[in-house]
């Protein structure tokens, strides 16, 4: 055999192994793709290391605690959607809308009766005068609940606050009307009514300031 | 003869790198198509809850009730909340700079207790003619009102990071109210409840005729704890984890 044979078959066996080495590389490559690509838990991830996203704990201050007295009669359930627009030049618009939730509470104010003679019984008739049925609690909003259907850019916290305020109002103005004032006292006299007569009188003179 | 070796060798290894190539290609579309038939699932359900969210319910619903408010706590608390992204190789972690994030949100929140009145009858009362004993129903409590200052809110957010959106803030409120609540609990909110109610009622009883002696307000359950707190607060979209 001569020496250029010898070189000729060496040259194949190393062009056989660099076609070996090329094809384990890629299949090397291939596999690792795979398994990034169809792993459940990533090999390299990136997250926070608060991943429940819990709050932090901290006190809580208690202002006050109040004896009230307030009976509620009838209750409106409210939800509210309102938003905001910023208008931009080129690129697209800002805009934040927002779900409010507030429950309006409407009934009689107890603690405008403390200190006065406002129930009077003679045999099996009663006489009852209580104060106006109304909006209990102006603050009915629980923003806590707000949910936020749609945001596109940043708004800062006095958008937000500008939100509440808008929401507020037209709640009042589209909840707040007679005759849901009305249908509360109608409710107030029933079931006052069916209270004292559950104490076995017969007749109840009911009266609303 | 060894001119047609080297040939086939060549060939050989031609055919082996074309191999190589169409594995890759199989390999990377199946993987794609899994991928694809993945974003196809998430965008499915992103447009279901698309589609739910394009309708909003929103309720008006009026609702009849008899429910006597008796005790109101107004409460404060700070909402605190900070993360920072970590990056995760295996079982190894690594802050990554410049991606902290922290929030304080003050918020007051109104919790009031109330004694449902709806089904108060002549069963609730017992009388024999001087002496009185009026049994109710235990008390629950409601959230009816929160307010967040937001002119108050306090927010750092490191150059790396987006800033907190309104929903992220919204999920850290509802957790802030689950925590005023069950301090609330905790601070007693039902007992003063009950003693409020018996305030409100016993003036009543006497210009009714009764002798404050003889007057006993009782409530169908004595111990509440917190494992209570999802019946005893009438909310809807405050989670308890218990």
């Amino acid at each position: 055999m001569k020496m250029k044979d010898i070189k000729d078959i060496l040259q194949g066996a190393a062009n056989l192994l660099k076609a070996v080495i090329i094809l384990l590389a890629l299949v090397i490559i291939a596999y690792v793709i795979y398994r990034i690509r169809t792993a459940e838990t990533p090999i390299v991830q990136v997250t926070t290391n608060n991943v429940e996203n819990k709050i932090s704990l901290s006190p809580e201050q208690i202002k006050s605690i109040e004896d009230i007295g307030e009976w509620v009669f009838l209750t409106v359930e409210a939800e509210e959607m309102v938003d905001t627009v910023r208008k931009r030049m080129i690129l697209k618009d800002d805009a934040l809308s927002r779900i409010y939730v507030g429950n309006l509470h409407y009934g009689i104010d107890m603690r405008l009766l403390r200190g006065k003679n406002w129930v009077s019984s003679h045999g099996d008739t009663i006489s009852v005068r209580m104060p106006a049925v109304k909006l209990l609690d102006r603050k009915f909003i629980n923003e806590a609940r707000t949910r936020t259907f749609y945001q596109e850019g940043k708004w800062d916290n006095k958008a937000m606050k500008a939100l509440y305020d808008k929401a507020q109002r037209q709640m009042m103005k589209k909840y707040h009307t007679q005759p849901t004032v009305n249908k509360a006292k109608d409710n107030a006299r029933e079931e006052l009514e069916h209270f004292f007569k559950s104490f076995g009188f017969n007749t109840v003179q009911l009266v609303f300031d | 003869m060894k001119q047609k070796n080297t040939k086939l060798m060549k060939i050989l290894a031609g055919c082996l790198s074309v191999l190589a190539v169409i594995l890759i290609l199989f390999l990377a579309i199946g993987s794609c198509s899994t991928e694809e038939k993945k974003n196809v699932n998430v965008q499915a359900q992103a447009a279901t809850e698309e589609e739910q969210l394009n309708i909003p319910q929103l309720i008006l619903k009026i609702q009849r009730c008899s429910r006597l408010y008796s005790t109101e706590y107004k409460i404060h608390k700070i909402i605190t909340h900070e993360d920072q992204k970590v990056m995760k190789i295996g079982s190894m972690s690594f802050d990554i700079p410049l991606t902290d994030r922290h929030i304080a949100i003050p918020m007051d929140a109104t919790i009031k207790a109330y004694v449902d009145m709806e089904n108060f009858s002549d069963r609730n009362i017992a009388t024999n003619g001087t002496r009185i004993v009026i049994t109710l129903p235990e008390p629950k409590i409601e959230v009816t009102s929160t307010i967040v200052q937001h002119d108050k809110t306090q927010e750092h957010v490191a150059i790396a990071r987006q800033n907190y959106t309104a929903k992220e803030q919204e999920d850290l409120h509802r957790q802030g109210l689950v925590s005023i609540t069950e301090n609330a609990i905790n601070n007693g909110i039902i007992e003063n409840a009950r003693a409020s109610v018996a305030r409100t009622l016993v003036p009543m009883l006497q210009q009714m005729g009764y002798e404050d002696q003889n007057i006993e307000i009782r409530f169908s359950k004595q111990e509440y704890n917190l494992s209570d707190l999802p019946v005893l607060l009438d909310s809807k979209d405050v989670k308890f984890n218990r």
